[in-house]
């Protein structure tokens, strides 16, 4: 179905880029309020303890007037969490990670509250610590929250088929072990939060860099024990997120709330970028157990699956994520025997949430890098043996469900993405190339240095020293919440008299540029240019509860409301002038460049503002509210199985890389990434997820890394987490190619999440392509290159030393 | 008291000499275009630009405001984006909006002023170079291509024209018009300049701040209250020069600085293509050569460059002078061959003879805006095929920043061979004491070192080397 649209698919310049450009748009640590007061964190050098006592006496006797806030300062609940209550605001028994906060210093120097908050002296005693996930559900180990009396947080099961019955008709099988690490957001603007308590009993205005607004102000809610209505979350300009800044938002507006109502004068917390580091979620690391069974025809016949999330100290969204990674875990491929186990466990570390991708990079790394291996197993190109395995319409999935009405377009980005880029040829020349083996070092417990040296014998040829590979990746995707949560999102439009139009909707931008993409949906349904409207700040009392901004669900949940009010408000324009112009009902009316007309009489056509004015004149209601509710889904706990998600989207990335053999140095050449989000709203902003998205994904595959000794973290800035810069990344070419679906608005999906998942597992097959050897253990660095070993040192400095 | 300009507003303040830049302009003049993101140069989300009055004009350069200490702005210009800004966008605030290069827009602004900059300070003007300013600046939204885009479009506007001045600028709205008056008003400033402060030999006690790019990321909070005294003030600290058939670098001389001599084009001239790899421009803007020497990082790459170069160190307290090589220097890991009262004056290596090369090799983890994992630079001279000259040194696999000197005795004499070159990377190994850190296993890095050692005479000689003949 061909659609003519006036600016849907276009390239659009963001609503909000004067204010970014210009550096006026106001980001959380931005706001000065009069009589503000600061908050400093009090913490334990220690990962898991017993809290003792704390002595605050050095505090006593300063000129300026400090406050101090711990656990006894809390008037609600004591722990808070969206989907586990298990996170003190402020520790009060134990501490159970590093980050862990036991107590708040409030006052006007923020410098003067830093060098206070080390004198402050806790009496503690040291538990085990427990830093290795697999070790978690041991009967001695370690029990991080002694109240629930195991360390698992979740285990979802997935059984399709027999099993056993399928490795027992395979012809070949292959087990294979994939880890993957801790990685931080690395948004560029640490936390920050202000409360500012209102007069009289109105109480509390919370303006802060919060992803989640109305997941803040549930847990505000919880903490002071208050109804809803009182807890007014306002997002300031977002400094990027990428799933980040939820639940640490939630704890950080919770205490600050705390303090200013006490102190009854406004309290903004401020991280650095270390104590960011330190005390904010990550990704979580997994280790996956893939075991295979396939026939020589290339037909999978069977898939088992065991993977383990270290959750770290909290379950913050450890059930959700994992379960899309139970719902995701064999890749896009029909099988009729699936046996999958996903369990997510409480450690010592630092605790694991939502971060783009949610669960979907690490089981796609395994499960592409697998398949690679068991095409190179059967002398097949790796799209050959994805077009035998690969979903098409009507394929069943893992959990049962069947992909019907929607374009199931995983063969034809595969198809697209081998073809611009010439894949398969170069695939097979750069695999023959391989001759040369790059050079191995059996690592034992405790080598000697002189034991590493590469003999003479090893000497690799300078020409030989850099090696090309050409790699590619592809995966489904469920669109939005799917059975994970209440899955409902609603927006608000106004018009006003002059024609111009206020717009909000109740998800919230991160900087991905989801009001620009809001404006487009209204602009089209009106026939009005973006720039009419005016998108509102986005304030919890104004608008509906919809729910998290996550799992790629702005466009197709909150662009769907988008479109259902404004098609409202049409609606009302549209029989106003069935009546003026005296024409039949349902006759088409034309909405386009700031007119409204009558199709079969261009003599009936008037301004947008014009008729806007009209309707007032006749009390006509122009604002009206876009209420769009998920379709129902379902999952059967007990076996996995159930239709997860209502719709999918599809993409394959190709990634080209040389590897220097020598160093152990990768360059990433080019990606090509090949998305089927649905339909692309604006075109610019698509394109900016993708290069985005990628790029993030090849500081996942090379760098990125949150390495705990002990559960603490050691690299606390970016210094040592190294993320992408400029002149990392070589050309990303970003190729749509857009299904059909019921869903969204115009069938617009989801893309922001599929741009990052896959570009991990494209470059490892790549540099496999490259050098000949498989890596299983992200990042892939230049000691893993080297040495196919991660750097585990002692040492914790930090600095150029 | 100092007295400087910031944007359009002349300023004059008793602040703390030793806070940032970044907290005077954020906290105290509440211009919020500047952002906070790391406070240790990392990502450029603070950058701003500085000018400075040389010869009555004024040299513009950038430079990271979370690193500089405020006290280092006296009598100079400070632009931040709101300086840039005017009634409608700059071209390169254009180019930013249409090519998608802001999406959440923490770090726009940083990247406004890196281009805004590269613009101010580049006569010529090239596409790949425009993208280069921005070395400084991390985005975590964009994936940087709408950025790239955008700086290709804005030098676009300088097609054909071969020299670029400010007055152009002005004209193509990429800077407000009172920038043409700062010249002037940096004139009459200067005036005020408390002339105690600089020249005249070295205070006493006063702890010494170079660019301060390392000693801010460290301790910034003991620095608010210290009596500091700047040496990038300091002239006769500054400059390259030719004495003697030596080639001497004053101590306050950046990295930057060095990078664009003239002098040291003409007889190193690959150094400016390896000290892309140091830092960022914003970090070489600051940085300096008697700061890298004295921070005595193991893996410095100035130092490792100057080792390789056999440098003589030229130390002064203001009264007393001293020379001394700068392999002797480093007595342990920070401990330095250097009395409490003296500083490093110059830096002085000979200029390289005929038949002479220099090679420079770095691996880091990321390539581009990291420390080294392992470095290394070689100087080397040959008569009819025969070594008789030969300096090596190695970073980061020993405590101080290591000069390779029975390598080196192996080496002289000697023709370049498949068997010798293997044999002097076997002897280099053995000279290290490599620890496992964040960089890099000791085995690592002992397999990087000679791997590097290997590269310099594959760079230098290709035709000597027959490397298949050693398997």
């Amino acid at each position: 179905m061909k659609q003519n649209f006036s600016i849907v698919g276009k390239p659009v310049i963001r609503e909000d880029g004067y204010e970014k450009v210009t550096g006026q748009a106001k980001f959380a640590d931005d706001y000065k309020f009069l009589n503000q007061l600061y908050g400093v964190m009090v913490r334990v050098p220690a990962a898991h303890a017993l809290i003792k006592s704390i002595d605050y006496s050095a505090l006593k006797n300063l000129q300026s007037k400090i406050f101090i806030f711990d656990s006894n300062d809390v008037p609600g609940e004591k722990k808070i969490g969206l989907i586990k209550r298990d996170q003190p605001v402020f520790c009060y028994d134990k501490i159970v990670t590093p980050g862990d906060v036991v107590a708040m210093l409030v006052g006007e120097d923020e410098d003067e509250l830093r060098l206070l908050a080390r004198k402050v002296k806790i009496e503690f005693e040291q538990l085990p610590v427990l830093s290795d996930p697999t070790k978690a559900l041991d009967k001695n180990a370690p029990l991080i929250h002694p109240e629930f009396g195991t360390n698992l947080i979740v285990h979802y099961p997935l059984r399709k088929g027999d099993i056993e019955k399928g490795f027992a008709k395979s012809e070949s099988i292959l087990e294979e072990t994939y880890t993957t690490p801790h990685v931080e957001h690395a948004y560029l603007e640490p936390e920050c939060v202000t409360a500012i308590p209102l007069e009289g009993n109105k109480g509390i205005r919370i303006l802060g860099s919060i992803q989640n607004p109305f997941s803040a102000r549930k847990m505000v809610a919880l903490a002071l024990n208050w109804p809803l209505t009182k807890v007014r979350i306002e997002q300031a300009e977002l400094g990027g997120s990428f799933g980040g800044k939820d639940d640490i938002m939630c704890v950080l507006s919770a205490r600050a709330a705390i303090a200013a109502l006490k102190t009854n004068r406004p309290v903004k917390i401020k991280y650095t970028r270390e104590e960011s580091i330190l005390e904010s979620y990550k990704r979580h690391p997994y280790i996956m157990h893939y075991k295979v069974g396939y026939n020589r025809d290339g037909k999978i016949k069977a898939m088992k699956i065991d993977i383990l999330a270290d959750g770290g100290a909290y379950a913050s969204m450890t059930p959700y994520v994992t379960w899309r990674t139970v719902v995701q875990a064999t890749g896009p491929y029909e099988i009729e025997n699936v046996w999958t186990d996903v369990r997510g466990v409480y450690t010592n570390n630092p605790y694991t949430g939502a971060m783009r991708g949610f669960g979907s990079p690490q089981p796609i790394f395994a499960q592409e890098s697998i398949m690679d291996e068991i095409a190179i197993r059967l002398e097949m190109t790796p799209d050959e043996i994805r077009g035998i395995n690969g979903y098409h319409a009507g394929s069943i999935t893992a959990s049962g469900q069947k992909l019907e009405k929607h374009d199931v377009n995983l063969l034809s980005v595969i198809g697209t993405a081998v073809d611009k880029t010439n894949f398969r040829s170069r695939w097979i020349e750069n695999k023959n190339k391989n001759i040369i083996k790059i050079p191995t070092h059996k690592i034992k417990n405790k080598p000697s240095i002189s034991s590493l040296i590469l003999k003479k014998d090893e000497f690799i040829e300078p020409s030989n020293l850099l090696r090309k590979g050409i790699g590619l990746a592809a995966s489904f995707r469920g669109c939005s919440l799917g059975a994970e949560g209440i899955d409902a999102a609603a927006s608000y439009i106004s018009v006003q008299p002059d024609g111009s139009v206020y717009l909000l909707c109740g998800l919230a931008e991160n900087g991905q540029g989801m009001r620009t993409t809001y404006c487009i949906i209204a602009s089209e349904v009106l026939g009005i240019s973006p720039e009419n409207i005016f998108y509102l700040e986005h304030e919890t009392k104004i608008i509906p509860d919809s729910g998290p901004t996550v799992a790629s669900r702005s466009t197709i949940m909150g662009g769907a409301s988008v479109k259902i009010a404004a098609e409202t408000i049409r609606e009302r324009l549209e029989n106003l002038l069935y009546l003026k112009w005296n024409i039949p009902p349902h006759e088409n009316l034309i909405f386009k460049n700031n007119f409204v007309y009558s199709e079969s009489d261009s003599q009936k056509k008037i301004s947008f503002p014009e008729l806007c004015s009209l309707a007032y004149g006749q009390a006509i209601n122009l604002a009206a509210l876009g209420w769009y509710p998920g379709p129902k889904v379902h999952w059967d706990e007990v076996h996995g199985q159930g239709p997860a998600y209502f719709t999918y989207v599809y993409g394959c990335q190709v990634a080209e890389v040389t590897v220097n053999i020598g160093t152990g140095e990768v360059y990433v050449d080019k990606v090509t990434a090949v998305h089927d989000p649905g339909r692309v709203i604006n075109l610019l902003g698509a394109q900016g997820q993708v290069y985005g998205g990628v790029t993030q994904g090849a500081g996942y595959a090379l760098w990125e890394e949150v390495d705990k000794h002990e559960g603490f973290v050691r690299e606390l800035n970016f210094d040592q987490y190294l993320i992408p810069t400029s002149k990392e990344i070589g050309e990303i070419v970003p190729i749509f190619l857009e299904g059909e679906d019921i869903y969204g608005p115009w069938g617009g999906k989801s893309l922001g999440e599929p741009t990052l998942e896959l570009t991990a597992a494209a470059i490892n097959n790549a540099i496999r392509n490259a050098v000949g050897e498989r890596f299983y253990n992200l990042p892939i660095n230049l000691e893993e290159v080297l040495l196919k070993r991660k750097l585990r040192p002692e040492d914790l400095t930090r600095g150029s030393s | 008291m100092i007295n400087f300009i910031l944007n359009n507003k002349t300023i004059s303040t008793d602040s703390p000499l030793g806070i940032t830049l970044l907290d005077f302009i954020r906290k105290e003049e509440h211009l919020t275009g500047t952002k906070e993101g790391c406070r240790e140069g990392d990502c450029g989300a603070c950058t701003i630009l500085i000018g400075d009055l040389i010869d009555n004009k004024v040299k513009y350069k950038s430079a990271n405001s979370c690193l500089m200490p405020l006290g280092d702005v006296d009598g100079k210009h400070v632009v931040t984006i709101e300086g840039i800004n005017q009634d409608e966008l700059t071209p390169v605030q254009e180019a930013l909006v249409d090519e998608g290069g802001t999406q959440c827009g923490f770090c726009t602004p940083g990247f406004v002023v890196s281009l805004t900059g590269y613009f101010l300070t580049h006569e010529a003007i090239n596409p790949i170079e425009a993208i280069d300013s921005m070395n400084g600046n991390i985005c975590r939204c964009t994936g940087y291509a709408g950025i790239k885009r955008a700086a290709i479009k804005s030098t676009s506007l300088f097609n054909g024209l071969k020299r670029i001045s400010t007055e152009d600028l002005v004209n193509k709205k990429f800077l407000p018009d009172y920038f043409l008056e700062i010249p002037k008003r940096l004139i009459e400033l200067q005036k005020l300049r408390d002339k105690s402060k600089s020249g005249n030999g070295l205070p006493d006690k006063r702890v010494l701040v170079s660019g301060g790019t390392d000693l801010y990321v460290q301790k910034w909070e003991s620095l608010i209250d210290e009596d500091l005294f700047f040496i990038s003030d300091v002239n006769e600290l500054k400059g390259i020069s030719i004495e003697d058939n030596r080639i001497k670098i004053g101590g306050a001389t950046t990295v930057s600085e060095i990078e664009n001599s003239p002098i040291l084009q003409q007889y190193f001239p690959n150094l400016k293509n390896d000290l892309r790899l140091f830092g960022s421009i914003p970090i070489r803007n600051r940085a300096t050569i008697g700061g890298n020497i004295v921070n005595a990082s193991p893996i410095g790459d100035l130092t490792n460059i100057l080792l390789a170069l056999n440098s003589t160190l030229h130390l002064t307290n203001g009264k007393s002078k001293r020379e001394i090589f700068l392999k002797d220097f480093y007595k342990g890991y920070k401990t330095l061959d250097k009395l409490e009262d003296e500083i490093i004056a110059a830096v002085s290596f000979r200029i390289p003879r005929e038949n002479s090369f220099f090679n420079f090799e770095k691996v880091s983890k990321r390539t581009y805006l990291d420390i080294a994992s392992v470095n290394s630079s070689m100087y080397l001279e040959l008569s009819d095929g025969i070594i008789v000259e030969v300096h090596i040194s190695a970073g980061g696999v020993a405590p101080i920043p290591l000069y390779l000197a029975r390598t080196r005795e192996f080496l002289l004499n000697k023709n370049i061979s498949d068997e010798v070159i293997s044999d002097a990377a076997e002897i280099a190994t053995s000279e290290i004491s490599p620890i496992s850190d964040a960089r890099g296993s000791a085995e690592y890095k002992t397999l990087l070192l000679r791997q590097l050692i290997l590269a310099h005479f594959i760079k230098l000689f290709p035709e000597l080397i027959d490397i298949g003949e050693l398997v």
